[in-house]
């Protein structure tokens, strides 16, 4: 056994050398294909980043409206548009849904996206972006089985949140929501 | 629910220098599902600390009455959670003083709120801010002037003029980019003889006052013995803070700021009577 992992790393250490005098030569290395990190910054400018923060938001809550007004079935389909925390969170929101019968009806929107926070430096690309917005559920109704409004009279049609991005893809950029936090800052919803 | 004020400042205050010390960038916890955001069924305040291993679980509850507009309006409180600080929340320069019905929702929290975030991170209503965390903001130095320039007679008095402004700076407070506005509240001297004095103006020249030179005035000083003094002006900052939105929120504290030392030079002055003056005729009686 131990033969074998002696003999397998050093046939490892041996393609890594002469992989390395391969590359040697070469006078500018191209960019690899592996996931390297990199420091060149994934944004432009700032717009880039809204925007991009704002498609990705936009696909979210789209497709949480989709699950929330089909009663809450088929949560997974969320996974492509959500951090996996922030899955669970929604995924317990539609069980909810599910075990009482209830169903959305109307459009969520959002607008005032603020930028707040761009770190492309973070490898991992986690929180690349964080943005201000204000959520809209004053078109949203959510109704019961009888078709009886279930809404709470406390609630408010504007929500301040707060919300950071994962980078999920450079090229194309792509991100997904990672957290949304409700933000008591004033300012936000104007 | 209502908590002793005092356990949840403790509470808040360990909370911060938790979060501080291990720097959250993001907010991660007590996020509120859509379905909770559509049925408005978002839980009270709560808020949590993975990682550092201090869970805050309360509700907060404003003295005041329930406001209709959907938040309540409390804009004196200002951080009225901590004992000492309730003085400060009605700090100078404050946004809008004469806009009373403008609810700060900084300063307070409905019970069926989530305060989604963790304590120490701009969305924390409790947030505490001292002037000992501006470590990245340098407020400017006011200048420093005075009158006889340079100069003064001992007996007569001197007129120290300092002037400094409201100013913005912006930078990373807490880990977070933020604004901080410093608004000079007062004036400290140091008149190099053992004098100190305080004002809240920084003084302006004879002229602007229309006195005549050598007059007393709020800022000047009279030096009791020659000698050469070095005279130090400091303007005392107040400072507010804001991460995003119009809304201002104080910092505790004040900050003072020096100038740079303002060397005087204060001679005797004696009464003679010369035939001439002393430069036509030198050698002249007294001169």
């Amino acid at each position: 056994m131990r033969t074998v992992t002696r003999h397998l790393s050093l046939s490892l250490v041996l393609l890594a050398a002469l992989s390395l005098a391969g590359c040697a030569p070469e006078p500018a290395p191209q960019a690899s294909e592996t996931t390297a990190p990199t420091d060149a910054p994934v944004f432009a400018s700032d717009a880039e980043a809204l925007a991009a923060a704002t498609e990705a938001y936009a696909a979210y809550l789209a497709m949480s409206d989709k699950i929330l007004a089909e009663g809450g079935n088929d949560p997974d389909r969320i996974r492509a548009f959500a951090s996996q925390k922030l899955a669970e969170i929604e995924m317990e929101g539609y069980a909810n849904f599910r075990s009482k019968g209830l169903k959305s009806v109307g459009e969520s929107r959002f607008s005032d996206l603020i930028l707040q926070d761009e770190s492309p430096s973070d490898i991992a690309g986690l929180g690349a972006v964080t943005t201000y917005l204000c959520s809209d559920v004053s078109q949203v109704d959510v109704v019961d089985t009888n078709g009886v409004s279930v809404v709470a009279d406390s609630r408010p049609d504007f929500t301040p949140f707060i919300v950071s991005f994962d980078l999920v893809s450079r090229d194309p950029v792509a991100l997904i929501v990672a957290s949304a936090d409700v933000w008591e800052g004033a300012g936000v919803c104007t | 629910m209502h908590l002793n004020w005092t356990l949840v400042a403790f509470m808040i205050a360990a909370s911060i220098s938790v979060a501080v010390l291990s720097q959250p960038a993001h907010a991660e916890t007590g996020s509120c599902s859509r379905a909770d955001v559509q049925i408005g069924g978002c839980p009270a305040a709560n808020g949590a600390i993975n990682n550092g291993g201090v869970d805050l679980s309360a509700g907060y509850e404003t003295g005041g009455g329930q406001a209709s507009g959907g938040q309540e309006a409390d804009g004196g409180s200002g951080s009225g959670g901590e004992g000492d600080g309730s003085g400060d929340g009605n700090g100078p320069g404050g946004g809008a003083p004469g806009a009373a019905p403008v609810a700060d929702p900084l300063t307070v929290v409905r019970d069926d709120f989530t305060v989604g975030c963790i304590p120490g991170s701009p969305c924390d209503p409790n947030l505490i801010v001292r002037v000992s965390d501006l470590v990245n903001f340098q407020p400017s130095a006011p200048t420093q002037a005075m009158e006889p320039r340079g100069w003064s007679v001992v007996g007569l008095p001197a007129n120290f003029i300092a002037a400094a402004s409201v100013h913005t700076l912006s930078g990373t407070l807490l880990g977070f980019p933020a604004e901080v506005r410093f608004t000079p509240i007062g004036y400290r001297w140091s008149y190099g003889d053992g004098a100190e004095a305080r004002t809240t103006g920084g003084g302006a020249t004879w002229a602007a006052l229309g006195l005549p030179e050598f007059s007393d005035t709020a800022t000047s000083h009279v030096f009791r013995r020659a000698g050469v003094y070095s005279v130090q002006a400091s303007a005392v900052y107040s400072a507010e803070f804001r991460f995003a939105g119009p809304s201002w929120r104080a910092v505790q504290g004040t900050l003072p700021v020096s100038a740079g030392p303002l060397g005087v030079t204060v001679g005797d002055a004696r009464t003679v009577l010369v035939n001439r003056t002393c430069t036509t005729n030198p050698a002249g009686p007294g001169c």
